[in-house]
């Protein structure tokens, strides 16, 4: 079998695309292909409208099979093609566009859930949400990218220490840390002082020293639903008095400035406090991207939603308890087994690319207090409760097995193209 | 004893002073007076500057005499040999406790440890102000005696759960829901510039090259918003004033998104940001000069925009389950875009259901094309809304009053909410958060209650604006389930209604009847009433503290 795969942002542009809309998709299709290369033969292609229907003829020609994924949201998926076409796509809103807007009926992504007769997306939620309005027996099938295998394996070689006792690690990059950064010239206008970091320095190598509990959450600061200011007060306010906890955030865009003056303006309302907020902006070679997963204690989220949230993933599959909500996709990995439960209720939005604004979805908001309450737990096990701490890492690497290695992918992919299963499936039972 | 009473607003200044965060205590002075005359002589003073000559006056003649103040402890007067308390109308968890730019009135504490005791208006800012001063410090906990006044009210309107149907009538202008052809789809402007469709996702990708950064546009500060806000109601006036060779609702509905894109639009997509009235502009004000000297310009041509006729007499018939809610969009408190959406939401097939809001705000454009820009990302929705911007006369409120089967708030916090109160006293029973001075007198018996969680915010003084105190966040879910679960009440179960309606009325006739009211003040005080004392009720929310 032949699959064909594509996303609009891909090796050659994601450096500038970095953080904007639909960035992510390049990520889901490089952890996808590793599995899809089991399956099939696999071509990346970057133009597609020349090239897909070209490549399913030469298949038709030979009596091959072929299908091409097309890791875009159902309204960016072309429906015009020959070869059969499946959306792989990420959502986490209670409802899917059903409107049409400027002229474009691939808005209403019933057209073209209709048009290719089958989807692919990373979660149940988002499977509930196109079966509420396609029908009960519509083939969409909630298959998150496979990242467990790949940081399990780093987890196995790292110490699961709750509390860390001293790591170093190196950056290339930005790096702000509130215990040496002047917040003066981040307060109101007319009360500002002091001189504002400059943005536009050319990237140095920063040492970065961690140590006691760490909390880390990997970002893009622009993404409005990742709520960092209730994550940022909340640690605040949880930790006003408390010096040996450091809340590590790893920013994911090209371009930070505007969004690193927003957040240091937030530092500066949050003041005072003894615990340490560090601000990362660069690039992490991998084995520095290892000893900040090594030196992480937790990994937090608070977003209003997520269609899967890879790092969040990745730390959990590396045996790092979070702090999360149980909602949208975390609903299937996430639980009071292997996190501290953030409460949250839904709030009525629109859907994101709608340009009208239309109210039509919700949103899930996050509950401030039972935020600061899972900091404040979370530590207190970090501190004084080593066998619950190591009781809920080991619960973390398990329920991502379950949810996203690459054996229960691969099998989930088979079904789903109804190809045959591998011959050995020691996943089964892990599965079961 | 005498009690002399100073407050900022007086008779005079009110009709100016509607909607500051001030006018409330006018309110407060006017409702503790008969109470205060029943235990002694009030005198009501113009100016700070009369109270100790009338003290030392009264003195002399041998008379006790003790000076209220209605002003936050940073606005009040100091150096008075006259004893002297203050009242306050608070609603945060916390007082200022700071000595913020050397102003030492800005700690609280200073200023009420002089004084050496206080008055608010609820069980809640008593506990903030103990939570500085000592569990012991004298806090007399006195709402506003108001129950007696509505008994018209009640007599004359009886709660009824799904209104047959009422005439509301004002002096300004009505805007129904029904009325306007809201639509999502106008929303859309029919032009669009590389820069928003790059922002919405929509550009084509570059191929070759990466596109130049385009430069970003100025920050939007409050001062850029009210400027674009006014640049588009002018247009927007043009549109329907001139000829043009388009039609004038198109080009109202372009004037009113772009108007909402440009000055709005972000607030949108991040409801969690602080909301204006409490969110000073961010560093760094980058308007640029020659935006000011074009509106300058533009401002000389036309002097003033044009929004509905707001001086006709007006009105409306509503009937179905009523909603009423009574607020001011400007007060970021109010939360009032989820009090509609969550109505718009939870009812957007019901017929039957009208959200009422009586806007407590003389400027109209204030809030106009967000108001309507918020119906339409809403519509369609088959229930209604009548907002009402004007004034009422008495007999004009009291069918408000009357036309309501419940009264809605949502808000983050409070320090009393007068017309919560006044509702629940005509005997209609609410939907609204039991947190902050709403804990005194709210619970399930008398209404469906929005549940909250807490956030960080400013004490609203605070210049450094430091996240220093705690108000609520109103959780949209349950509002959206009170609307649903009142609605099936009214509808279905109207027996269940009339008790919720009597509890209400009975709730407020013991927390703040006149009588109750009395009492904690002529025990607070240590005073001697003419004639037999009553044992002062012992109520839960009622409780003296």
């Amino acid at each position: 079998m032949l699959i064909i795969i594509h996303s609009e942002t891909n090796k050659s542009n994601i450096q500038q695309n970095l953080g904007r809309p639909e960035y992510s998709y390049y990520f889901v299709l490089k952890e996808f292909r590793p599995v899809l290369e089991r399956i099939g033969q696999v071509i990346e292609v970057s133009n597609p409208d020349e090239l897909v229907d070209r490549l399913y003829f030469d298949c038709l020609s030979r009596g091959e099979d072929c299908v091409f994924l097309s890791f875009s949201p159902p309204h960016r998926t072309p429906i015009d093609y020959a070869c059969p076409t499946i959306p792989v796509f990420a959502w986490e809103f209670s409802t899917i566009p059903t409107e049409s807007w400027q002229g474009e009926p691939r808005h209403d992504w019933r057209v073209v859930l209709q048009a290719c007769g089958r989807a692919i997306t990373h979660s149940t939620f988002t499977v509930n949400a196109v079966r509420d309005v396609m029908g009960a027996d519509y083939p969409v099938c909630a298959i998150p990218a496979p990242v467990w295998d790949r940081f399990a394996a780093r987890g196995e070689t790292l110490l699961k220490r709750p509390v860390v006792e001293g790591v170093t690690l190196n950056l290339r990059g930005l790096l702000i840390d509130s215990r040496e950064t002047d917040l003066r010239p981040y307060g109101p206008p007319g009360l500002c002082e002091g001189t504002p970091i400059s943005f536009d320095a050319p990237a140095q190598d920063c040492p970065l020293q961690l140590e006691g509990v760490v909390y880390t959450s990997v970002f893009n600061p622009y993404d409005g639903r990742k709520n960092w200011k209730d994550m940022i007060s909340a640690f605040c306010t949880t930790f006003r008095d408390i010096s040996d906890a450091t809340l590590v955030l790893k920013l994911t865009h090209h371009d930070i400035a505007n969004a690193l003056t927003d957040m240091l303006h937030h530092l500066y309302k949050n003041q005072f406090y003894q615990c340490r907020i560090v601000l990362i902006h660069g690039y992490l070679a991998d084995a520095d991207y290892e000893a900040l997963v090594q030196a992480t204690s937790y990994v937090v989220n608070s977003s209003y939603g997520e269609g899967q949230c890879l790092p969040l993933m990745e730390f959990m599959s590396c045996g790092k308890p979070a702090i999360a909500p149980v909602n949208t996709a975390m609903a299937d990995y996430v639980s009071g087994d292997n996190a501290f439960v953030v409460d949250f209720t839904e709030e009525l939005t629109a859907w994101p690319h709608d340009p009208r604004a239309a109210y039509r979805t919700l949103r899930y908001m996050t509950d401030w207090e039972s935020l600061c309450v899972a900091y404040r737990d979370s530590y207190a096990v970090a501190k004084d409760d080593p066998q619950r701490y190591a009781a809920m890492s080991t619960a973390a690497v398990q329920s991502l097995q379950h949810f996203c290695s690459q054996a229960s992918t691969e099998q989930r992919l088979r079904a789903f193209l109804e190809l045959p299963q591998p011959a050995a499936a020691p996943l089964q039972a892990a599965l079961a | 004893m005498n009690f002399i009473l100073y407050s900022d607003v007086n008779d005079r200044s009110i009709s100016q002073s509607l909607g500051r965060p001030e006018y409330s205590y006018y309110f407060v002075l006017k409702a503790y007076r008969p109470v205060l005359e029943s235990l002694g002589r009030v005198h009501v003073v113009a100016s700070p500057d009369d109270v100790d000559p009338l003290f030392l006056q009264l003195r002399q003649a041998g008379q006790d005499c003790l000076f209220l103040s209605f002003a936050p402890p940073h606005k009040t007067p100091t150096g008075l040999q006259c004893p002297m308390v203050c009242v306050i109308a608070w609603e945060y968890d916390s007082i200022p406790s700071e000595c913020a730019a050397g102003d030492e009135r800005q700690d609280w504490r200073q200023m009420l440890a002089r004084h050496g005791r206080v008055i608010t208006l609820s069980t809640h800012t008593a506990q903030a102000i103990r939570r500085s001063l000592g569990d012991d410090f004298p806090v007399l906990v006195l709402p506003t005696p108001l129950w007696e006044r509505f008994a018209q009210v009640r007599e004359d309107y009886p709660s009824v759960p799904v209104n047959p149907g009422s005439t509301l009538q004002i002096k300004g202008c009505i805007i129904d829901s029904r009325a306007l052809g809201l639509s999502a789809d106008g929303l859309i402007a029919p032009i669009h510039n590389e820069q928003e469709l790059e922002t919405r996702g929509l550009a084509e990708e570059p191929i070759d090259e990466p596109p130049p950064e385009p430069a970003p546009p100025p920050e939007l500060t409050l001062r850029r918003r009210l400027l674009i806000s006014k640049h588009y109601l002018r247009e927007g006036y043009r549109a329907l004033t001139s000829p043009s060779g388009h039609r004038p609702l198109f080009l109202l509905k372009h004037n009113l998104l772009q108007w909402y894109r440009e000055a709005l639009s972000d607030l949108f997509s991040a409801p969690a940001r602080q909301p204006l009235a409490a969110a000073p502009a961010p560093a760094g004000d980058c308007l640029p000069v020659t935006v000011m000297q074009a509106q300058e310009h533009a401002q000389a041509e036309h002097p003033q925009a044009v929004l509905p006729d707001t001086d006709a007499h007006v009105q409306i018939d509503v009937s179905g389950v009523v909603y009423v809610s009574v607020f001011n969009p400007e007060d970021g408190r109010k939360n009032w875009h989820h009090l509609i959406t969550a109505f718009c939401w939870a009812m957007r097939d019901v017929e039957d259901a009208t959200l009422v809001l009586k806007i407590t705000q003389n400027d109209l454009s204030s809030y106009y094309v967000h108001l309507i820009t918020l119906l339409s990302q809403l519509s369609p929705f088959a229930c209604r809304v009548v907002v009402m911007h004007g004034y009422l006369e008495d007999e004009e409120f009291a069918r408000l009053y009357g036309a309501a089967s419940f009264y809605v708030n949502a808000s983050r916090c409070e320090g009393l909410c007068l017309p919560l109160m006044e509702f629940m006293a005509c005997a209609r029973p609410v939907i609204a958060p039991d947190h902050t001075a709403m804990g005194d007198y709210i619970d399930e018996r008398v209404g469906f209650i929005v549940k909250s969680s807490r956030e960080p915010t400013i004490w609203p003084e605070d210049v450094r604006i430091l996240y220093r105190t705690q108000r609520h966040r109103p959780d949209w879910g349950s509002l959206k389930a009170a609307y649903e679960q009142s609605y099936a009440m009214a509808t279905q179960r109207p027996e269940a209604y009339q008790a919720m309606a009597a509890a209400a009325s009975e709730r407020l006739r013991e927390y703040c009847g006149f009588s109750p009211v009395q009492q904690r003040v002529q025990t607070f005080f240590d005073l001697q009433q003419p004639g037999a004392i009553t044992p002062v009720a012992a109520k839960t929310g009622a409780a003296s503290c």
